[in-house]
């Protein structure tokens, strides 16, 4: 040691003279805001870092690896479910069109009774619901009146189904009811005749037959119905207007139902005037050619002047006769071709009596 | 007795209370390596404010790392090796930025820029002060290799061992590199010692 710095010792000595340099009064101030600095920067530095290495620690995985996996799954996920849904569409309407096909198949089967045909043979007129998937040139709507091409409520295009089911309708049930009773009538007037023929009472059935068709005519106060069936509805279909009525009131019908009903009200009843004036008319033919057979008989089998002409049902035939005239000409006035035949024959009559008189 | 107590511990019982998170064993290390780490520096860069603020950066060093002292060396020696670096670091990125002429902002290159000189005139100084200004340009001009050991061991006054240790070289070449620095530093400083 000594021996080396024996070699230069005016150097070490210039170098040991120069002066110490004491740091500044301010070194201390400047070292501790350095530290602040540097601590806030550590502690910023954590805060950073801490995500970044949450992120790359995620489930064990890098960064790229989470985002393309669960887009994966996703995909997955869409894929299965929308081919789930396919194939059970698909299979519901195969299920559906053979089970339409089956159906209308076993239909034409029962129509056609059994006759002679393999299964799954197809009927000409037979509609298959493939057959009308294929052809859409008939799907095209429907023509739409003008009435109800604007009508969005249905109650004023289309009268209630309830109404339709427990209304009874006049054009249906009326003529029914109206045959069998021109039916009962003739088989009355029939009965009548065969009982004059061995009893030999025509005045009776007259009267009877006539207060018959009065009852009948007498018209009933709801329009459309006659009295008698009115008695009926009592009975039978009564309770059901009655119980009908509190649930449908006829002001909530609309304006052209109504007007359509008693359209339909006043055609029947002319439909009922004119086929009871016929059967009037047919009764009264009946009567009358009968009553001329008798009085042939009755002139035959008795002398001519024992026989009063006030006795003789002459007189009094026209009288009703005339009466019936006047009523039907009060209600119908056209047809009263028919009835002047009446007259004629009377006249024809007179005339026969005359020429045999004389 | 605060101070007294902390005055009386080695340097080593100071870190290691400083590693227990005890500031005010770090508050007297810094009492008292503060100015032999300026004088260390600024002989080292010739700047004074760099010396302040690469004897801060090494403050700072301590305190980031204290805990990586270990009871294998002296903690002047382990203190010096981190001063040493810190310098050795910043004057390198100091050159880089000092390697972009001012001129070369100029696209004509027509100016030249006259930066004002902080040395003092001739007049200004004396004898002595310019003796010392001669010496540490003589210290300045020598290499990194020689000038680091020629100050650790003329200026700071540390053994070789302590030396080879900092400098993490052998102790035969830290001899020698010393004995090189000197004779060059007699080279270089004929004129003032004659």
């Amino acid at each position: 040691m000594h021996q080396e710095e024996e070699k230069y010792p005016e150097i070490r000595n210039k170098l040991l003279s120069l002066p110490r340099i004491k740091a500044s009064e301010d070194f201390m101030t400047k070292l501790q805001h350095k530290i602040n600095l540097a601590e806030a920067e550590e502690r910023n530095a954590k805060l950073n870092t801490r995500p970044a290495e949450e992120k790359k620690k995620f489930f064990g995985f890098s960064g790229w690896l989470v985002p393309s996996l669960s887009f994966g799954a996703v995909a997955v996920i869409a894929f299965l479910v929308i081919y789930t849904g396919v194939f059970r569409t698909s299979k519901d309407d195969i299920s559906n069109n053979n089970n339409v096909a089956s159906s209308q198949e076993k239909m034409n089967s029962d129509i056609t009774g059994n006759e002679d045909k393999l299964p799954g043979t197809r009927v000409p007129d037979q509609i298959i619901a493939g057959d009308l998937k294929q052809d859409k040139s008939d799907l095209s709507a429907p023509p739409v009146s003008p009435e109800t091409k604007f009508s969005t409520d249905r109650m004023t295009a289309e009268p209630p189904k309830v109404m339709e089911m427990l209304t009874p309708n006049p054009s249906t049930s009326e003529p029914v009811n109206e045959k069998e009773k021109i039916i009962e009538t003739q088989k009355r007037t029939d009965d009548v005749i065969e009982k004059e023929e061995k009893t030999g009472q025509p005045k009776d059935v007259m009267k009877k037959s006539d207060e018959s068709i009065k009852d009948e005519k007498k018209v009933s106060p709801i329009p459309g119905f006659p009295k008698g069936e009115d008695k009926k509805s009592e009975k039978e279909g009564g309770k059901i207007d009655n119980l009908i009525s509190p649930f449908v009131n006829p002001s909530d019908k609309p304006a052209k139902i109504i007007e359509d009903e008693k359209k339909g009200q006043e055609k029947n009843k002319d439909n009922k005037e004119n086929k009871q004036e016929n059967n009037i008319k047919q009764q009264k033919d009946t009567t009358t050619n009968k009553k001329k057979e008798k009085q042939k008989e009755i002139i035959k089998e008795t002398p001519k002047q024992d026989i009063p002409r006030t006795e003789t049902p002459k007189i009094i035939i026209p009288k009703e006769e005339n009466k019936n005239q006047n009523r039907n000409k009060q209600e119908t006035p056209k047809k009263e071709t028919p009835k002047q035949e009446v007259p004629k024959q009377e006249t024809k009559n007179k005339q026969e009596q005359n020429k045999n008189n004389d | 007795m605060h101070k007294v107590e902390y005055k009386k511990l080695t340097d080593e019982e100071l870190i290691f209370r400083f590693q227990e998170e005890d500031y005010d064993a770090f508050n007297e290390i810094v009492f008292r390596y503060k100015d032999k780490l300026v004088n260390f520096i600024f002989r080292y860069t010739g700047n004074r404010d760099d010396a302040e603020d690469f004897a801060q950066d090494t403050f700072l060093k301590l305190y980031r790392s204290k805990h990586l002292y270990r009871e294998i060396a002296k903690f002047s020696t382990w203190f010096y090796t981190i001063a040493l670096n810190t310098v050795k670091t910043s004057l390198k990125k100091q050159n880089r930025y000092n390697s972009i002429s001012i001129s070369d902002f100029d696209p004509e290159g027509d100016k030249d820029f006259d930066l004002p000189s902080e040395d003092k005139t001739p007049d200004e100084l004396t004898d002595t002060e310019i003796e010392r200004e001669e010496v540490q340009k003589a210290i300045e001009s020598l290499d990194e290799t020689f000038r680091e050991v020629i100050i650790l061991r003329d200026i700071e006054d540390l053994e070789y061992e302590e030396i080879a240790k900092i400098t993490g070289l052998p102790l035969g070449t830290v001899k020698s590199r010393i004995n090189r620095g000197r004779e060059k530093l007699k080279n270089i400083l004929i004129k003032i010692l004659k």
